[in-house]
């Protein structure tokens, strides 16, 4: 018996569904117009792709969907959050909420408090927690907030004050409050870090009643697999864990997108052309995976410091009028693909997207044009083959230990984590390994990301 | 009477951002900060150094360390009043003003944050008008000024007073002094009084800065030639406009280096390198060198027009190559020994501005 | 006469050399070389000079690489060597070099002062070389030891320049890839395949010229190899010392060639006489049989472990000559000393012991052989080689008994999809039913009705082998598209197309089952099995 694995895409327009053995093969898929209340499409598409499937052999549902981003359009449905951040005297300068669009802000803002505590950046605290403060923190938030943000100076290095803070706020408010701790959600950068706890914090409510409907909609249908949502950067994220971290499920749209190209045309190194409606987005594949921005990413008109794919996006779409010529959009793919592509040389092109038709056959400086089967649904494929991840954002000083030595551990950290959501630990591997030296530094320090990634493990 | 507002910092951001030269630092967490400040405080005054009693102390500051580290751990405000208190206690005089150290990068935007913050103006020059990497490679190292006593303030208020005759001694331990602040501290060097500055220092830096960073924010970065007529005011150039086709960086000894190749937009058989050093310091087009340190050499995105610093440059932007003169005392044979391409170690003549095309 | 810049580099006075850019200006004359010193130095005018750079005088990772490239432009200089620098050279100098044709050579360590003098030698008196290289080619080679890549490498050292040893049509044997030479000679087919083959000069693309010597064993008129040469158009000084040097070469090769087959032919056919008299005459060898056995080697007392060798229906149905000989060296390489004698349906080795071999020595005999087989399989494009362990058996009745196992062995392993297939018999006789099975006239019969629409729907056999292979291997669809040297997609593709054409579903045990006997069935040979005793 050949266990399946079920991918769905909840997109702004369409809901897409797709079923796939264990060899990668699709087998049923489906498309479906969004429903307001997501889940209604949801059901449409599922019940579409299952029938003939037995439902004992659905063992992984992987889910990607563009709800929390949508929600942030419409703040009156945001819940309230309290901001602890751990650092003073150091970051006094320049408070939580800065720079936030006023219509979040008014929603969301709780009460705000900036304590003593925080680490430097090789783990020594700056100063201890000011646990007195934490309390009083508490006290400020009863019966006033939603949920609760927890935020740390130099907390992915050191994540002792984000943990020992959100215990004794647990301790007073009960388990009702979801704490969001910075280090779950967010790499280097302190104020990005806090903007996305709090958008965090603000969405939880309402992605844990999405996360609900679904589990409630696989079980009417007889089904106990086990689920998962495709994060930003395309990875997985158990059901359990995605449900405390909205913020990492908000742009997973053209991540899964371009690694359903990846795992259609076979490619690991491609331009992706996603031709869709009324816009065209042009990304790379590097190894299998989007090259990702390194630009801050704005979400909803804050700051925050996700890694999302590097897309260029162009004008024209299949329902664009007039339509058009195939000379103009060869011309114009020409130039985006040389604005995306990181060297010299040419790379092959993968379309993708209900108007894959409208790429050209000959591009210049693009090796050749494929399109695969199945390209309306890349999204849900994308979801359906996407691995579990582990990352580690840190900065190093090499004179205390040796660049070896730093990048090992860096690398069996990234891995761990990996393993931890989920990934099959035989097959782990470091996906990527980004070593920048800190300018006006001498040589010997370094900021470090390693991503260590691996395939769900198949079981029956 | 100027004043610096919360209007004026965004602007001031970006011409900071060109100063630098593609180092200087990030400037997104100090505009913050000047913002919060203002906000705070009321708007800051620009003095003319004339306007101030001559034997009164001004506090030339700026951030020593990682500019990285300021993404986590940014500074409290209240360092410039330890830096303020140590100095004067030191020197015996009273603080009449700060003044940026260089009006290049988050350097240009701290200094008014801590006149807000002091009460205090905040002085219209600079000890340089563009980024260096070294504490002697100021205006006040070349009239040989100690910098001297020198103070560094971490953000939990620890100070360290370093005094020393070499400016070369001075840079070493400060730098040690900051590593051991978690990478960043607030710097005050070079401590002058009011009255040296027109002689010794830059003045006009900051309104420069001001208005340079103005009239960028003001152009259309679609429009061919935009940038002409700004440039004629400022004796710039475009000189080059071109997509980078290579990026080569390593580890210095000093942070990390190397070079940018850019073939132009129109122009295929037309290459031309970038070699850095934290700044952009040389431009060479087929074999010619254009631009030399210390006149400037700033990239800048063809489509948004923002700044690019040279840690952010990756194949495929696509950039206009600015070159701006550098200030007028620098172009002495002193000032080209302390500060041209021989100082960065590059075996190159310095080719005086606006000389080859 | 002048030499160029290219011809300079060939003779050898800059081992390891690389030419970083500029490589246009490699035509370029070269009239004198000098050491450098400076930069700046450039600037003075030196039409067709060569500069040598001391080590580190010149760095290439440094932005004066791009004002000495501009200075030799105008100066006249053709090319400036260096030690290879710290870090990668920017793109800026590498695109300045081939814009002004400067090359840039770096070689790994240069004596300043001793390149400049080698160098300008050769520049003053190029003619002088040719007479060296002749010497030194016939200095080299010897009957012993002048087999095709010893021959080639030889000449290569003394020419630098396109070499390869060609067959009659063309195909490259030995030599540079880096030449189409199939291309080259595409024209020739007359030429190789001559009655009377004679040395020729022929005109090659961009003004080179091609030079072919052809190598003619004793026992043949035509010509079945050629030794050829490619000397580009700036380089025609070398011609004649070309001609001249593939004639020595040959001249080597073709001794050796005969020195060699005389030896293994009646080497070959005295063992497999003698071990067809042995395997003949099992109960009572004679004692000059004995005799002649001990003479090779062979000890007829103690357990034999058999290995019987055959084709297995790859492209290529001839082993290649002196199989045998390679394999007895590849498996004495991995420590196993046996003789490998040809039979008239295959090859045969085999070990002896004092004491049988156990289970896992038979194993690593079987792991040994295919490892053999595999590198002997990947220097043949087409070969595809299979073998059948025995079991071990005593004296000389058992030599035989052990040979009818392998045998059978083999059969087995010919039915199986992958390289080098090797079998090893199996004592508790789960394979031997299937054996009985797969020569069972009416199962083939059946396996073939199965698999008739694939057939008909493809006479080049792809699918059906597409198929055969895919449940060899676990139903991995990448391991499939390796072995079959395809794209995934293409075994996808193919997949949908056979369960679409025999109806079955391959994730149903018994459907895959019979559908995978069926495979195998049809792949076994058409003739039954002579020895089914």
């Amino acid at each position: 018996m050949n266990a399946v694995r079920i991918g769905i895409d909840v997109g702004g327009t369409n809901t897409d569904a797709v079923v796939m053995d264990s060899n990668g093969s699709v087998l049923a898929w489906q498309k479906v117009a969004t429903t307001p209340g997501r889940l209604d499409g949801i059901t449409e598409a599922l019940t579409a792709v299952l029938t003939g499937v037995e439902g004992q052999l659905v063992n992984q549902v992987m889910v990607g969907t563009t709800h929390p981003a949508d929600a942030l359009r419409s703040p009156q449905h945001l819940g309230r959050v309290g901001v602890l951040r751990i650092g003073a005297p150091a970051t006094l300068s320049v408070p939580p909420f800065t720079r936030w669009p006023a219509a979040l802000v008014e929603p969301v803002a709780g009460p705000v408090a900036v304590i003593g505590g925080g680490h430097e950046h090789d783990g020594r605290e700056i100063n201890p927690l000011d646990v007195d403060a934490v309390r009083e923190f508490a006290r400020s938030c009863e019966g006033a907030v939603d949920s609760i943000a927890v935020i740390g100076v130099t907390s992915p290095v050191n994540t002792d004050h984000e943990r020992r803070a959100a215990a004794i706020i647990r301790d007073h408010l009960g388990d009702e409050v979801a704490i969001t701790q910075g280090h779950e959600i967010s790499g280097i950068g302190l104020l990005e870090r806090e903007n996305s706890a709090i958008l965090n914090g603000s969405l939880i409510t309402l992605h844990r009643t999405m996360i609900d409907g679904l589990f409630r909609i696989l079980a009417e249908r007889g089904l106990s697999p086990d689920l998962y949502l495709t994060q930003n950067d395309g990875t997985l994220m158990s059901a359990g864990q995605a449900a405390r971290r909205p913020v990492l499920m908000i742009g997973s749209g053209p991540t899964n997108s371009m690694r359903g190209a990846a795992h259609l045309s076979g490619l690991k190194d491609a331009i992706v052309v996603d031709v869709g409606g009324t816009s065209t987005d042009v990304g790379l594949l590097v190894d299998g995976f989007p090259r990702i921005s390194a630009l801050p990413v704005e979400i909803g008109g804050v700051r925050t410091n996700y890694r999302m794919p590097d897309l260029i996006s162009a004008g024209f779409g299949a329902d664009s009028s007039p339509q058009p010529g195939p000379a103009n959009v060869a011309k114009r793919l020409t130039a985006l693909a040389d604005r995306i592509k990181a060297s010299r040389g040419e790379l092959p092109l993968v379309a993708v997207g209900g108007g894959a038709h409208l790429v050209p056959d000959r591009i210049d400086g693009v090796s050749e044009v494929l399109r695969p089967e199945s390209v309306q649904v890349a999204n849900a494929i994308g979801a359906a083959t996407a691995e579990a991840s582990g990352v580690v954002d840190q900065i190093f000083v090499y004179d205390n230990s040796t660049r070896e030595s730093c990048l090992a551990y860096a690398r069996e950290r990234a891995e761990e984590e990996a393993v931890l959501a989920g990934a099959d630990p035989a097959r782990v591997r470091i996906t990527k390994l980004i070593e920048v030296p800190l300018t006006y530094m001498a040589g010997s320090s370094a900021r470090v990301l390693v991503q260590a990634q691996g395939p769900l493990p198949a079981r029956m | 009477m100027l004043e610096i507002t919360v209007d004026d910092v965004d602007d001031l951001a970006t011409g900071a951002a060109v100063l630098g030269s593609g180092g200087g630092g990030d400037t997104y967490i100090p505009t913050l900060m000047a913002v919060e400040a203002i906000t705070h405080h009321g708007p800051v005054r620009v003095a003319h150094p004339a306007e101030l009693d001559p034997e009164g102390l001004i506090l030339p500051l700026g951030a020593m360390g990682a500019p990285i580290a300021l993404v986590e751990k940014f500074f409290s405000g209240r360092e410039y009043q330890a830096a303020l208190s140590v100095l004067e206690q030191h020197l015996g005089r009273a603080g009449v003003g700060v003044m940026p150290s260089e009006v290049a990068g988050s350097a240009a935007l701290l200094p008014v944050t801590a006149a807000a913050a002091l009460g205090l103006p905040v002085v219209d020059g600079d000890t340089m008008r563009r980024a260096f990497p070294k504490l002697e490679m100021t205006q006040l190292g070349l009239a040989r000024i100690p910098a001297s006593p020198m103070v560094l303030v971490d953000v939990k208020g620890n100070t360290v007073l370093i005094t020393g005759s070499d400016n070369e001694d001075v840079e070493r331990l400060s730098r040690a002094a900051a590593a051991e602040m978690g990478m960043i501290a607030i710097a005050a060097a070079y401590p002058i009084t009011a009255g040296q500055i027109d002689e010794f220092a830059i003045p006009g830096s900051l309104t420069y800065c001001l208005e340079l960073g103005r009239r960028i924010r003001g152009i259309d970065p679609g429009q061919p030639d935009s940038y002409v007529e700004l440039l004629e005011d400022f004796d710039g150039r475009v000189i080059f406009t071109g997509k980078v086709g290579e990026v080569h960086r390593r580890n210095g000894r000093r942070g990390p280096l190397g070079t940018f190749t850019l073939e132009h937009l129109h122009a295929p058989d037309r290459v031309m390198r970038v070699d850095f050093q934290s700044e952009n310091l040389v431009a060479i087009e087929d074999g010619v060198p254009i631009v030399t340190v210390p006149d400037l050499i700033s990239l800048v995105d063809l489509e948004t027009g923002n700044p690019l610093s040279t840690d952010l440059l990756d194949y495929g932007h696509r950039v206009h190559v600015l070159a701006l003169p550098a200030h007028e005392r620098w172009h002495t044979s002193d000032g080209i020994a302390l500060v041209g391409p021989r100082a960065f170690g590059y075996d190159l003549d310095y080719v005086p501005f606006g000389t080859t095309s | 006469m002048s030499i160029s810049l290219r011809q300079l580099l060939t003779l050898g006075h800059l081992p390891g050399h690389s030419v970083l850019a500029g490589a246009s200006g490699l035509s370029a004359p070269v009239h004198a070389v000098v050491p450098g010193t400076t930069v700046r130095a450039l600037k003075e005018p030196a039409e067709g000079r060569l500069v040598v750079f001391a080590a580190g005088q010149l760095p290439l990772d440094d932005p004066n690489a791009d004002l000495a490239i501009r200075f030799c432009a105008s100066s006249g200089i053709v090319g400036l060597i260096t030690t290879p620098p710290k870090h990668p050279v920017a793109l800026s100098t590498l695109r300045l070099a081939d814009k002004y044709g400067i090359a840039l050579i770096t070689a790994g360590s240069v004596d300043q002062a001793a390149t400049v003098t080698a160098l300008e030698a050769d520049v003053r008196a190029p003619e002088v070389t040719g007479a060296h290289r002749l010497t030194a080619v016939v200095r080299q080679l010897s009957p012993h030891s002048s087999d095709a890549p010893q021959v080639i490498a030889v000449l290569r050292s003394e020419l630098r320049l396109p070499l390869a040893l060609l067959d009659s049509e063309g195909h490259r044997v030995e030599g540079d890839e880096s030449v189409d030479w199939e291309q080259l000679t595409s024209r020739l087919k007359d030429v190789l395949d001559s009655s009377h083959p004679t040395e020729r000069v022929h005109d090659a693309p961009d003004g080179a010229q091609l030079i072919l010597h052809p190598v003619v064993l004793p026992t043949s008129q035509r010509a079945g190899l050629w030794f050829a040469a490619v000397v580009e158009a700036d380089n025609s000084a070398m011609v004649d010392p070309v001609r001249h040097c593939l004639a020595i070469g040959a001249w080597g090769f073709t001794a050796h060639l005969a020195t060699r087959s005389l030896m293994t032919e009646v080497e070959g056919r005295q063992r497999a006489l003698l071990l067809g008299e042995i395997l003949d005459n099992a109960e009572s060898p004679s004692r000059q049989t004995v005799e002649r056995a001990t003479v090779l080697g062979w000890r007829l007392s103690g357990w034999h472990t058999v290995v019987h060798l055959a084709t297995a229906g790859g492209t290529l149905s001839v082993a290649p000559a002196g199989f045998a000989a390679d394999l007895e060296a590849a498996l004495a390489a991995a420590g196993i000393v046996a003789p490998v004698v040809e039979r008239p349906d295959g090859w045969m080795l085999w070990v002896t012991e004092e004491i049988a071999l156990d289970s896992a020595d038979q194993e690593r005999l079987a792991r040994i052989v295919r490892q053999a087989l595999l590198s002997i399989e990947s220097e043949h494009d087409g070969l595809r080689m299979c073998a059948g362990v025995g079991l071990p058996a005593q004296g000389s009745i058992g030599l035989g008994n052990s040979l009818r196992e392998a045998r059978k062995a083999s059969l087995l392993a010919r039915a199986n999809q992958t390289m080098a297939a090797v079998e090893r018999t199996d004592p508790i006789g789960l394979k031997r039913m299937l054996l009985g099975w797969y020569s069972y006239g009416p199962a083939r019969d059946i396996a073939a009705e199965v698999l008739e629409p694939l057939r008909a729907a493809d006479p080049t056999g792809e699918l059906n082998r597409t198929l055969g292979c895919f449940l060899d291997y676990e139903s991995s669809i990448a391991t499939t598209a390796a072995v079959l040297g395809v794209h995934r997609n293409t075994v996808l593709h193919r997949l949908t197309k056979i369960r679409t054409l025999l109806g079955v579903d391959l994730s149903d045990p018994n459907d895959r089952l019979a559908a995978h006997l069926a495979t195998r069935a049809e792949q076994l040979p058409q003739e039954p099995e002579p020895d089914h005793t």
